[in-house]
């Protein structure tokens, strides 16, 4: 089941990432699958994850199509030029570093733990104020790992932080003793979210003036559409059922099936006609054309005889595209509409239960 | 079926022209008529034809008018 999750997400996840160039987005799945296997909990991490269409959201919001092509076409001209991460890579490593980070911080699932957030209020107080007090300690690097973690760190700030100075030296050695391995993954995250990490209102100037973006902002929309189509979906309880309306469709069949097989037939007569009309003339036409090249010999009565051959085939061209609008059009249509039009009255929308 | 209209008709018309092209160059350099009809009647019994037709549009004109 798992496995059909994390396959299931980066499918999707690799639908949703065709407007990127096929090296950034080869680049950004194998990044989602690298923190699949560095997650120790993938139910987890995919909770964290939200859904691929949110992500495919976040990608888009910081890939800039023509801004990455001129990276590529600088980095490749100049050999020495420094191979910065896109901005799309430093998102990513956000979403890993909140998502991952978020995973170091839970405990370890107990099989009788009947929520996976039945200790983390009791586990926050002691590892949160870790990274609390470092970002404290560096209030410059305003980064969307607080802001973007679990809301149960975020609830428990407020109330940790009077007590930050003195909590962390006491409980940093609990820290640490209970669990050293997360404590330094997490100050690797931290570390490198300080040093590449982009602040929201740097990524949030950088999305509003870019006009020129048009196949990006084109995919914005469709992607948030698709969340907001996703979302409708999860908040509409069971969608419309249509229930048909029994007595007055049993009444509308009886009368419409007669109706429409006279409809049939009227219209059988013109299509017939227009079928003889059509094999006539392209017979005739045929026939004048070859007589044309068999029984003239002067050029001015075989030129005459030439124009008359296409005007009469012009003819039956037109007549036998008259027939096949008769069948196609005409009388398909008919019923088409009358199925239609059984359905409108028929059937009625009624909330499912 | 409109796209399919479209062509048609688009067909239609430019063979017509060309026909009405074919047949203006014929009678411009000294075509006759009674010479063509006589040539067809000989081939295919055009006259026949003709008075064939004529017999059956009198006859459905006396059965649904009259």
């Amino acid at each position: 089941m798992t496995d059909i999750n994390k396959q299931k997400f980066l499918a999707e996840l690799a639908r949703l990432l065709t407007f990127m160039y096929e090296e950034d987005r080869q680049e950004a799945l194998a990044m989602y699958e690298g923190m699949f296997d560095e997650a120790g909990d993938e139910q987890a991490l995919l909770q964290a994850l939200a859904s691929p269409t949110r992500q495919a959201v976040v990608i888009a919001r910081a890939y800039n199509a023509k801004e990455r092509k001129l990276q590529v076409h600088a980095q490749s001209r100049d050999e020495n030029a420094a191979e910065g991460d896109a901005d799309f890579v430093l998102a990513i490593n956000q979403v890993r570093s909140d998502a991952l980070g978020d995973q170091e911080l839970k405990p370890a699932v107990d099989e009788n733990q009947f929520s996976l957030f039945d200790d983390f209020a009791s586990a926050s107080d002691t590892q949160v104020s870790e990274p609390v007090a470092e970002e404290a300690a560096q209030p410059a690097d305003e980064t969307a790992a607080p802001a973007e973690s679990a809301p149960a760190p975020e609830a428990a700030e407020p109330e940790n932080a009077p007590d930050e100075p003195e909590a962390v030296p006491s409980e940093e050695p609990s820290a640490e003793t209970e669990a050293e391995v997360p404590g330094s993954i997490l100050d690797q995250v931290d570390a490198f979210l300080a040093d590449f990490s982009l602040p929201d209102d740097v990524v949030a100037a950088e999305d509003a003036p870019q006009a020129a973006e048009e196949e990006v902002e084109y995919v914005q929309e469709e992607l948030l559409q698709v969340s907001e189509e996703e979302a409708d979906e999860l908040d509409r309880p069971a969608g419309t059922v249509r229930k048909p309306k029994v007595f007055l469709l049993i009444l509308y069949i009886l009368l419409a099936i007669p109706l429409t097989l006279v409809g049939i037939i009227v219209l059988l007569v013109p299509t017939i006609l227009f079928l003889a009309l059509a094999a006539g003339t392209i017979i005739a036409g045929v026939m004048i054309l070859s007589a044309a090249f068999s029984g003239f010999t002067m050029f001015s009565d075989l030129m005459v005889v030439l124009g008359l051959a296409i005007i009469v085939l012009a003819l039956g061209l037109l007549f036998l595209w008259i027939f096949v609008w008769f069948i196609g059009g005409a009388i398909v249509g008919l019923v088409r509409s009358v199925i239609s039009l059984g359905e409108e009255w028929c059937y009625e929308e009624v909330a499912a239960e | 079926m409109k796209k399919g209209w479209r062509v048609i008709i688009t067909i239609v018309l430019v063979a017509v022209l060309l026909g009405g092209v074919s047949l203006a160059v014929g009678y411009m350099t000294g075509a006759e008529t009674t010479r063509i009809m006589d040539t067809l009647d000989a081939r295919y019994n055009i006259n026949m034809w003709i008075d064939w037709f004529s017999q059956v549009y009198n006859e459905l004109v006396v059965v649904f008018i009259s």
